[in-house]
């Protein structure tokens, strides 16, 4: 008889160097812990004392603020993994996670790279080249240039021979960026001009390609998992049409508009991608599903997710664990039919900006935080009460994700967890992530990759306003004199809160 | 007592202290009443009994300002006497100067001394959070003076670019 407990072996590294900061170096040196795998972390001068420095084992200073001195320094990171003899480096997503030459140079110095192999992120890095593959493998990818457009009269053939409206794309481009919507021929020659110079500066690369622009299809992405010995694996889907400027606000599995059929169907077309490029370790290829289930290829992320967590509290399954035992050459522990869903998940991400002034950036300090729990709730966190946010970083917070057994019980989670929320001192979007839960296109499902844009900002309430003003000014009537604090106010306490109030620098 | 209440954001409110009776305050504020009860002491995180709920607030002083942050929104309200009337109202609206809005770390100027802008001409890209924002003239006239340049970083509130 085969016993019921399913016993691994501990693997594999004995030292793993993170090269990210926030809540995704607290997710992996989490997954480190459990595999009984040191944690080394990096941090720049600004993340001194940070938030996620407390879950490491070791952490070792590379450098400034700037990302560019610090985090996206290859060479330093290298440095510091060899110096503290970590095995392998783990890059989390964003900064360096894409970067097919600081694979390339982990590698040469012997150490191994926790994604996949750099020829296969540098297959899926170009849009063009990366188009012309999947299309070679079977994958359905938008209608569009084959080719860059040389000038004005190709770009102009090419967008008749598609149909306005079209999407401007920068080859090198990814993430959303580099992109422009053209509604008529007239606007085509200054989209043009724009998109290929913003491109040359933002990737040194001003190729741009042209896609038909779809009618408001949704954004559905399936999670794979490969091995290095050509297992492949699908893990689902994750709907994350909720957006704005492109990027990711609320994403869900199972998706609104999926079938068990379309599942299967996507997860076989995304593993048949993967393959041609040679693809191992966690990864995710984003389409464009249209209503009646028609689908296209979007791009690859050649990394961890932002969003995982969706799919790990769906599937069961832990991906940064899987990533870390794949890297280091063990065999997919899964096969294809032991994956199954249970329940329904949904991330919000809480980003630090100002949704009163058209989401613009709010660094600053945390003065408290109290944070949901209770049944169904799973936050994965980078701040606590004292956290400065830097300015010179992307401006994600925490990732609050819910599940539930069904849709209905997981939307209502969300909504609690959202009311008990309370961040002090800082802005976020949680007072508009309360009204996206509230919209009746989030309730039903029934929306789309434009949906967000109709959303109301919500302003602070006449009352709320009301509130503040007479706080204000009862606070100022108290330290004139007249009602000097008798309770005990310590003096050394308010100093101290003070300075935390201060805006970070 | 009255106290002008700004937010610089925009809005403002005029408070008017009608009594005080321990930690209760009988206000009006745009000549409505209000009552706010303390239940603590105002510095840090505490609550406040206001229109008969008790709420959660965090209050400090940040600077010149307080802060105020409830409902998960923050509030960095300038408080002055409520006599000055509205004559020093746009007096004190500085309309000529750009400031900062949010920290972040300047990488483009767009002006120079002495040249003529119009209102809402962009003049400052700051960068903040991977997101380059640009900064516009808040009226017309002439740069009076640069006090930014590329590679600085800059603080909410902190002037850059002054217009005549």
């Amino acid at each position: 008889m085969e016993p019921l407990a399913l016993v691994r072996d501990a693997p594999v590294f004995k030292k793993v160097l993170i090269a990210n900061r926030g809540e995704i170096a607290v997710r992996i040196a989490r997954a480190c812990r459990e595999l009984g795998v040191s944690a080394v972390g990096v941090y720049s001068e600004v993340d001194r004392g940070a938030y996620f420095l407390n879950y490491l084992d070791q952490a070792v200073e590379i450098g400034p603020a700037p990302a560019a001195e610090s985090y996206l320094n290859g060479e330093k990171i290298v440095a510091a993994a060899l110096a503290s003899g970590a095995e392998a480096i783990h890059p989390g997503y964003g900064f360096l996670a894409e970067n097919a030459e600081f694979a390339e140079l982990c590698v040469a110095r012997g150490l191994r790279f926790i994604g996949p192999p750099a020829a296969a992120m540098r297959a899926m890095g170009d849009k063009l080249s990366a188009r012309a593959t999947m299309q070679a493998a079977g994958v359905p990818t938008v209608p569009g240039s084959v080719a860059a457009v040389e000038d004005l009269a190709g770009a102009g053939t090419e967008a008749e021979r598609l149909g306005y409206p079209v999407l401007l794309k920068a080859a090198a481009g990814g993430g959303g960026k580099g992109m422009r919507r053209v509604e008529r021929a007239a606007e085509l020659a200054g989209a043009l001009r724009a998109c290929a110079s913003e491109a040359r500066s933002a990737f040194g690369d001003g190729r741009v390609y042209l896609e038909k622009y779809l009618d408001r299809p949704r954004h559905v992405e399936i999670q794979i998992l490969c091995d290095q010995h050509g297992a492949a694996i699908h893990l689902g889907e994750r709907d994350c049409s909720l957006q704005r400027r492109h990027q990711k606000v609320v994403e869900e599995c199972p998706g609104p508009a999926m079938t068990l059929a379309q599942r299967e169907t996507m997860g076989e077309v995304a593993l048949r991608g993967a393959r041609a490029v040679g693809y191992s370790g966690a990864g995710t290829m984003e389409f464009l599903l249209e209503r009646g289930g028609k689908f296209y290829f979007l791009e690859m992320n050649t990394r961890l997710q932002v969003e995982h967590p969706v799919t790990e509290l769906v599937t069961d399954r832990d991906l940064v664990i899987a990533q870390i035992r794949i890297a280091a050459g063990e065999k997919l522990a899964w096969r294809q039919e032991q994956i199954a869903w249970h329940g329904h998940a949904i991330e919000v991400r809480i980003y630090a900006e100002d949704p009163e002034h058209d989401f613009r950036p709010a660094a600053g300090t945390v003065a408290e935080i109290r944070v949901p729990g209770g049944p169904g709730i799973r936050e994965d966190r980078g701040i606590s009460a004292g956290s400065r946010i830097p300015f010179e970083y992307d401006p994600l917070l925490s990732k609050l994700v819910v599940r539930g057994e069904t849709r209905g019980e997981a939307v209502a989670r969300l909504r609690r967890a959202l009311a008990e929320y309370r961040l002090y001192g800082v802005c976020s979007n949680l007072p508009f992530l309360q009204l996206v839960a509230e919209q009746p296109e989030f309730v039903s499902g029934d929306y789309d990759i434009r949906t967000l844009e109709g959303f109301p900002r919500g302003s602070a309430s006449t009352d709320l306003v009301r509130l503040a003003a007479a706080v204000a000014a009862a606070r100022v009537h108290r330290d004139s004199g007249a009602g000097r604090f008798r309770s005990g106010a310590s003096r050394w306490r308010a100093a101290g809160r003070e300075r935390a109030m201060r805006p970070a620098r | 007592m009255r106290w002008r209440i700004q937010n610089p954001e925009g809005g403002e409110q005029q408070v008017e202290l009608v009594a005080v009776e321990g930690n209760k305050f009988k206000l009006r504020i745009d000549g409505q009443p209000a009552t706010l009860e303390l239940l603590g002491v105002p510095e840090g995180l505490c609550k406040v009994r206001w229109d008969g709920r008790v709420q959660e607030i965090f209050v400090a002083r940040n600077g010149e300002r307080i802060a105020v942050s409830a409902q998960n929104r923050l509030f960095l309200l300038a408080v002055s006497d409520g006599r000055i009337g509205p004559e020093g109202r746009s007096k004190s609206r500085a309309g000529g100067t750009l400031r900062a809005q949010m920290p972040g770390r300047v990488v483009k100027l767009l002006c120079q001394v002495g040249e003529v802008v119009s209102a809402d001409q962009g003049l400052v890209v700051v960068e903040a959070m991977k997101m380059e924002n640009e900064l516009r003239a808040p009226a017309a006239g002439t740069v009076r003076r640069i006090a930014a340049q590329p590679g600085l970083a800059v603080e909410a509130g902190q002037v850059l670019v002054e217009i005549e």
